[in-house]
């Protein structure tokens, strides 16, 4: 017969000394017991432990530990500060202790670091955390410089991108080149790529769920960076000290600027973009928070030429607009909320416009997603074996698909828009980690989605399971299952990321998008923080979507049709399939840090009316994808980055040959000749057959560091491609008068590109 | 009528932002480099091609046998591209016959008096040619009656510049679509014109084409709008404008419909567009052996 023990709650808030920054992904571990959890995303934990003295261990990457002793006899709120602060008298600065991968049930999910973001070399200097989320195993990217992210064999639009709650939909500046975020006003990036906890929905193949900075609550500071071909700003601070406080991120390019003066008088252009990222939090009490956050980004080509009195205008701009408002609410030590209403907008403008004397014509075409979200979110842990997840979104999309406007000066002006539709897309979640043994920890879930479309509606049970099982102290086994569905189709005509590329809603004729995904894995902690990280998925798709061949945004199927205008009839649905293996070995910490990742995947897809009704590979299918990341910092002044990456060339469609394809031509009906020569078109033989030269670069990076009295200064000289590979972006045929004559030419885009930056933080 | 002003001007600057958007950016923002590529090129053989549409409403069979030109060999010494001693035979599945070479250009050619295409029949077409290599083909002709066509013009608009002047015709073409059954539609108009070398109506220029099926329209109207424009620059000989158009409407079978759709929606070498693999029914090669009706109305 044992006494009854009493058992009380530890909760509170995890926070950055010095900012006083909430911390999502702390772990909070009590030793004696061998159990832990880990702090949410608004940096909010809770552990249910017996009466008495117990020594608990606070760790988060790139922080310093804490280890601490807490006695309590009641329900106690301990709110901890980590860094190189001390929040209690008991804690003792530990640096052995970290997050353990074997620890966790859930699989497939790797946090980025956003210091790490700041260390590796980009593209013109210009940090991007898509692109080192590309060098991560299982991911992989669509062309040469391009942000695209495909994730286990699935396209660009099965990725959920979320900043502080809000859906961004396209995410890439100058046609992918870069993307929306640059790493200075994020606190922290998650990519989840299978085992997809039910608090996640929406989207096939991933998720990558990026939170914002609140701002500093201490004291004023600020980050100002000049690069090649932007420079940015940040500058964060208390409005109330301990309170309230603010950031604001703001980045510009100015391309248009400098070669503005070397363009011809009569052929003027440019492009821009900026992005401007603004956050304020406010305390109301010691259980109530409100977070304001948003995004504004835009992006901007445009053109005028003025040829002998025929002059043409022109121009392409796209942009992204989120805004968020949280309200987070602590119940008790054992349940937390937040409440988010959210707001994105995306719309693409395209404009054109000739005159010549008096007559002009004019063409303006639009495309336009935005929604409003509702959405609440439960943390309840009623014991130490169960950290239940549950809550609820709403979010009312409103999709323009396209719009034209034409004017002109022959009386032949007219309007057409295809008509907004409206759709509620809704998700009811719950989940629970629980911790079933000592060896065994399951995270299992169930989602709900609900789809509403005009009068067409789709209910979806979704359900999600991971496990892990513990081999050895330093060891597990992971399994995880999970079903996700899309009612969000993006188009794409063309192989690269264009903000041309629609969004439309699965409607009663194009049916949501449904993925099943199977993983098997193996965590191993090695010596000096050395995790290892294998895993082998299976994937399967229906109902992906993919523009009929030869349709596109705006040359639309037949002009003069009933279906012209119909976007629904431009697209076909298939199934898809993608199963390989992943191999992550990553140091996280220490003078070196750096990972080396490897993926062999093989992804098919398959759609009635494209390439005969026969699978083919994607073009993103990619067999063999190696990065090797390294991060050496020789001492506080000096840090040396170099990363190498490898693929397996794309796989694309290349003619093989050219043949005399005759058609019926009808005015002829009374010669003997009905099949006039009209030119040569190309046989290619079967679909994506021919692969691209492997892909591979090496960057190199060295950043500089001084501290000075009132800043720190850091200039960075890196170097794109350092060993100028000639990666081809696309082939083409330079055609000779015979066939010995003709030529596949490679166009590359990148040869090695030095480039230099410099920040100042104050 | 939106339709109508795009279908005019996308060869201008809606084609210019949209099928070349990508390469002018990039090309305008970076110094691309451009070399030979460096990989292993398909080394392939010749296929032979085969183009051969039967319909009631025509006079003849006629068949056009080529071969393909491989883009990146040397081995199409021996292979002649119009392919004339090959053995065609047309077969109904009853009686059969020889689709004799008639000419160059034209290809091989037999009367249809002496073999009919019937309607609702279906025929196949076997080619042997003496180097081995032999080609199968399957097609069934439509069996509707087709229907009648109205045909009218909406408007003419003439434009003077300097430059020259200019016709612009709006016309539209209706019918009723047989129902009960699947149709594939293709139309031609065109417009012709005298030319004083040549005669009255000689001188034949396409105007519009279009791809239609009865999809959610089964039995019921079927409208479609063209245009046509002409163009004289100042100094030329301006004909005169008589009996202008002449639109052919023809109901097809399936085969019939991809294979011209496919032409018509070709990309050629654009490298941002997504390779448009052409249709083909022809076992052992590529083309097509298509069916069709036909109507046509002139005014």
């Amino acid at each position: 017969m044992y006494a009854q023990v009493n058992k009380h709650t530890l909760s509170g808030i995890i926070r950055e000394s010095g900012s006083g920054e909430t911390l999502p992904g702390v772990s909070i571990y009590c030793d004696s017991l061998r159990i832990g959890v880990q702090s949410n995303a608004y940096g909010f934990y809770s552990l249910t432990l017996p009466e008495g003295k117990h020594r608990i261990k606070i760790s988060a990457l790139g922080f310093s530990a804490i280890d601490s002793v807490i006695t309590f006899s009641q329900n106690l709120r301990v709110d901890f500060n980590v860094g190189q602060g001390i929040a209690l008298k008991e804690v003792v600065i530990n640096a052995e202790v970290k997050k353990r991968i074997s620890e966790e049930s859930q699989m497939s999910v790797i946090n980025i670091p956003v210091q790490q973001i700041k260390d590796i070399p980009a593209l013109m200097g210009e940090k991007d955390v898509l692109k080192v989320i590309q060098l991560m195993p299982g991911v992989q990217k669509g062309s040469e410089g391009s942000s695209g992210i495909y994730v286990r064999g699935g396209g660009p639009d099965q990725n959920l991108i979320i900043l502080d709650d809000a859906n961004v939909y396209n995410a890439y500046h100058l046609f992918g080149f870069f993307s929306l975020f640059n790493g200075d006003a994020l606190k922290s990036v998650e990519l989840v790529k299978g085992g997809f906890p039910a608090s996640y929905g929406g989207r096939l193949s991933s998720v990558i769920n990026m939170q914002m900075k609140e701002g500093n609550q201490e004291e004023f500071h600020g980050e100002a960076g000049i690069g090649l071909i932007s420079s940015r700003l940040v500058l964060e601070g208390p409005l109330k000290k301990k309170k309230s406080s603010f950031l604001i991120s703001a980045r510009r390019t100015y391309i248009d600027a400098l070669i503005y003066p070397f363009l011809p008088p009569e052929q003027k252009g440019g492009y821009f973009f900026y992005d401007l990222n603004a956050k304020l939090n406010y305390t109301l009490t010691y259980k109530d928070r409100l977070y304001l956050s948003g995004y504004f980004g835009k992006d901007k080509f445009y053109f005028n030429s003025n040829n002998d009195g025929f002059k043409l205008k022109g121009n392409l701009n796209w942009g992204n607009a989120t805004g968020t408002l949280r309200w987070n609410h602590i119940y008790s030590g054992k349940l937390f909320s937040n409440t988010s209403a959210i707001f994105t907008n995306y719309q693409l403008g395209i404009g054109s416009r000739e005159e010549f004397d008096s007559s002009y014509f004019d063409l303006q075409f639009g495309s336009a997603i935005r929604d409003y979200t509702i959405k609440h979110d439960f943390d309840f842990y009623p014991n130490r074996k169960h950290h239940i997840r549950f809550g609820g979104l709403a979010i009312f999309h409103r999709f323009k698909p396209s719009a034209v406007v034409v004017k002109s000066s022959d009386a032949l002006s007219a309007g057409i828009s295809v008509n907004s539709i409206y759709t509620m897309e809704s998700g009811l979640y719950v989940e629970d980690d629980w911790k079933i043994s000592g060896r065994l920890k399951a995270n299992i879930g169930l989602r709900v989605s609900h789809y509403v479309a005009n009068k067409t509606s789709f209910t979806n049970p979704e359900p999600r399971v991971s496990a892990r099982y513990s081999i050895t102290e330093k060891s597990a086994v992971k399994a995880s299952y999970a079903l996700m569905n899309q009612y969000l189709h993006l188009l794409s005509s063309t192989g690269v990321s264009l903000p041309t590329d629609l969004w439309v809603p699965a409607t009663r004729n194009l049916r949501p998008m449904q993925s099943q995904q199977w993983a098997l894995g193996w965590a191993q902690e090695l010596p000096k923080g050395i995790n290892l990280t294998i895993e082998g998925y299976y994937k399967n798709m229906r109902d992906i979507s993919f523009y009929k061949e030869g349709a596109s945004f705006l040359l639309i199927d037949n002009p003069e049709g009933a279906q012209g205008i119909n976007w629904e009839k431009n697209i076909t649905q298939g199934k898809g399939w993608s199963y390989g293996s992943e191999f992550l070995l990553q140091k996280e910490k220490g003078k070196w840090s750096g990972w080396i990742g490897y993926t062999l995947s093989w992804t098919y897809v398959q759609f009635d009316s494209i390439n005969f009704g026969k699978k083919f590979f994607p073009r993103y299918d990619r067999r063999h994808d190696i990065s090797i990341v390294n991060i050496y910092k020789f001492n506080d002044r000096i840090k040396l980055s170099c990363t190498w990456v490898y693929g397996t060339g794309n796989a694309i469609t290349l003619p093989v040959a050219q043949y005399d394809a005759a058609p019926h031509n009808p005015a002829q009906i009374d010669n003997y000749s009905q099949y006039n020569f009209i030119g040569f078109r190309n046989d290619y033989g079967e679909k994506n057959s021919f692969r691209m030269a492997p892909y591979h670069r090496l960057d190199v990076g060295i950043q500089f560091t001084k501290v000075k009295k009132r800043y720190t200064r850091t200039f960075e000289l890196s170097f794109y491609n350092a060993y100028n590979r000639w990666n081809p972006f696309f082939y083409y045929i330079e055609r000779g008068v015979t066939a010995t004559q003709n030529k596949l030419m490679q166009v590359t885009l990148f040869p090695i590109l030095p480039s230099v930056s410099w920040s100042w933080k104050f | 009528m939106v339709m109508e002003i795009l279908t005019r001007y996308q060869s201008s600057s809606v084609l210019l932002l949209q099928k070349n958007l990508a390469t002018i950016i990039i090309c305008l923002l970076f110094a691309a480099c451009t070399k030979d590529a460096t990989v292993k090129l398909p080394d392939i053989a010749p296929k032979p091609v085969l183009v051969c549409f039967i319909s009631p409403e025509d006079s003849f069979i006629r068949v056009k046998l080529t071969n393909s030109i491989p883009l990146y060999s040397s081995s199409t010494k021996n292979y002649p591209f119009e392919i004339k001693d090959a053995e065609v035979m047309i077969s109904n599945g009853i009686t059969s016959a020889q689709v004799p070479w008639y000419k160059d250009s034209v290809g091989y050619l037999l009367s249809t008096s002496l073999f009919p295409i019937k309607p609702g029949t279906s025929y196949t077409l076997q080619v042997k040619i003496p180097d081995g290599r032999v080609l199968n083909a399957f097609t069934t002709v439509p069996v509707e009656d087709f229907p009648a066509i109205d045909f009218s013009l909406i408007r003419q608009t003439v434009d003077s510049s300097d430059f020259g002047i200019s016709y612009s015709f709006d016309y539209t073409m209706k019918w009723k679509d047989v129902a009960g059954i699947k149709n594939y539609y293709r139309g031609v108009i065109y417009n012709l014109y005298a030319d004083s070398s040549l005669g009255a109506d000689t001188t034949v220029q396409q105007s519009t084409e279009f791809f239609e099926t009865d999809e959610g329209r089964d039995g019921g109207e079927i409208r479609l709008n063209g245009q046509g424009y002409l163009f004289y620059s100042s100094g030329s000989t301006i004909p005169a404008i008589g009996s202008n158009f002449i639109g052919y409407l023809m109901l097809s079978n399936r085969d019939y419909y991809l294979y011209h759709k496919d032409l018509f929606q070709d990309m050629g070498d654009n490298p941002f567009s997504e390779a448009k693999i052409n249709f083909t029914n022809i076992e052992g090669g590529i083309g097509c052996f298509g069916a069709y009706r036909m109507a046509k109305k002139r005014f």
